[in-house]
């Protein structure tokens, strides 16, 4: 059964994994965070400044410090993370319970994951559903250019 | 999602949802009415349904058991 969300926010998902990383300790040189889906680095800075070191991995690197990893393949690399941030990604992957099983594979013992996703559960979703038949964020052109095959 | 979250090994810390907006009209317009009926509904649906609440959702899950799948 799902559960009842614990709260309805206004803020947005940057804000939410700001405000949650700045109250997760952190131990400065050990813990590690990997940042799945980096894209332009929205979140290094809070990272950091939370006390994690950053590793960003994207599909499609679009900086030279992001290391390109497709989540539906093994990580190659030896380092383990203490937290991996995967930031409206999931909605992107072909095959979704193989990508988190990837990612587990790369969390620490106690290792956590912060996720994001779009809503498909949205009240004006549902409303938009009635008259055009799709979900918002689930749309003919979120599927074309935005690559969002999956949620629940 | 969560299915998948659990099925994994971890265990939920939190699930909150995100971005939650305004159901009423912001301005007065021609859409006015369409707006404010779809405000009703929207609001019966939130009413009824805490996950509705938001354009997106959070979990935040931890592995347990030190183990990987």
């Amino acid at each position: 059964m799902m559960p009842v969300p614990e709260a309805a926010l206004a803020e947005d998902r940057y804000a939410f994994v700001r405000d949650y990383l700045a109250r997760l300790p952190a131990a400065p040189g050990e813990s590690v965070l990997f940042d799945v889906g980096a894209g332009a680095l929205p979140m290094r800075e809070h990272v950091e400044k939370a006390g994690y070191a950053w590793f960003g991995f994207d599909l499609h690197p679009k900086s030279p410090e992001v290391v390109e990893w497709d989540i539906n393949t093994r990580f190659e690399g030896d380092q383990r993370a203490d937290v991996v941030l995967l930031m409206d990604v999931i909605e992107h992957t072909y095959n979704p319970g193989l990508a988190m099983e990837n990612i587990v594979r790369v969390l620490k013992p106690g290792g956590r994951i912060i996720m994001t996703m779009p809503n498909p559960k949205w009240s004006r979703a549902r409303t938009m559903h009635m008259y055009s038949g799709f979900l918002a964020c689930f749309t003919q052109h979120d599927l074309d250019v935005n690559h969002h095959v999956f949620t629940t | 999602m969560l299915k998948l979250v659990l099925d994994c090994g971890l265990k939920l810390e939190r699930y909150v949802t995100l971005d939650r907006d305004e159901v009423k009209p912001k301005a007065l317009g021609l859409m006015t009415p369409v707006l404010a009926v779809e405000g009703l509904i929207r609001s019966a649906i939130e009413m009824r349904d805490p996950t509705a609440r938001g354009m997106s959702y959070a979990f935040v899950a931890r592995l347990d058991t030190g183990e990987a799948v």
